[in-house]
């Protein structure tokens, strides 16, 4: 799966530090989506498209 | 530019940790603990002298336990159910020095029988018990998804290298190649293939940076 996480950050000029705090996981879990190494649950998927104010689809999207 | 995961900030990380890298500390305990059974299996050496062997190779296990934590916050996988489950660690594993060093000692001085020797057979295990209860117990407090999907897979990796070991060494033993192993070898050979499953993850996280 793909995802616009990274660009979503950027525009925000948010690291992955930040990000990761504000979700309430680790660095290392943004990382691993960010680089589609790991496809979050859809309650993580959820609180993703809450914090960036999008819906699911807008971020995540089929490879 | 973003931060990649452990395998860019872990180089610079295990450089600032340099000789304090978990995995040296892991290396030289697991070695130590290997050496030791080799002497005591070709009667080398003998108690109290295997004791204090076993003491001074399991004090390792604190600086382990320190260097783990380092690295869990330079790799970004830092949570409060891995600084909690470090913890236990720590209290296992100096538990299990004390109540190994006391049962043996106590064996070998007054030799107990009955109920007594029982007791005391008994008490080395209860901190390996209490270390599988952290481990099942890390499972249900970490909140991060994906630690806790690493920590199951390394987990399902560990159980997959005991049953081969347990095996293999099995059926060395059935013909005469390998001396006896006793059963609580289980766990360390299970606590190695947990190392070893981590290892593996950071591996291929590494060779595969994504997209």
């Amino acid at each position: 799966m793909n995802n616009r996480l990274k660009i979503l950050r950027a525009e925000r000029n948010w690291s992955q530090q930040d990000l990761a705090e504000r979700l309430g996981v680790s660095r290392q879990s943004v990382n691993a989506i960010e680089t589609g190494k790991y496809d979050p649950s859809l309650p993580l998927a959820f609180r993703i498209a809450d914090l960036f104010e999008a819906r699911i689809e807008a971020i995540f999207v089929r490879d | 530019m973003p931060t990649k995961g452990c395998g860019v900030n872990g180089k610079r990380a295990a450089s600032r940790l340099a000789g304090t890298h978990p995995a040296s500390w892991g290396a030289l305990f697991g070695a130590g603990m290997i050496l030791i059974a080799w002497l005591e299996k070709s009667h080398r050496i003998a108690w109290p002298w295997n004791l204090v062997l076993v003491a001074l190779v399991s004090s390792s296990l604190i600086p382990l336990s320190l260097s783990a934590r380092n690295r869990s916050i330079h790799c970004g996988v830092d949570s409060a159910a891995t600084r909690q489950y470090n913890r236990r660690a720590l209290i296992w594993a100096l538990s299990y020095m004390v109540l190994l060093g006391f049962a043996l000692t106590v064996r070998n001085t007054w030799q107990p029988q009955g109920p007594l020797l029982w007791l005391l057979a008994l008490l080395p295990s209860l901190p390996i018990v209490y270390y599988v209860w952290s481990l099942g117990r890390y499972l249900r407090e970490e909140q991060d998804e994906y630690l806790r999907m690493r920590q199951i897979q390394a987990g399902l990796f560990a159980t997959g290298f005991l049953l081969v070991a347990a095996t293999v060494w099995g059926f060395l033993e059935t013909f005469g190649v390998t001396p006896h192993a006793e059963g609580w070898w289980a766990v360390a050979v299970w606590a190695i293939g947990l190392a070893l499953g981590s290892i593996i993850q950071n591996w291929r996280e590494r060779a595969d940076p994504g997209q």
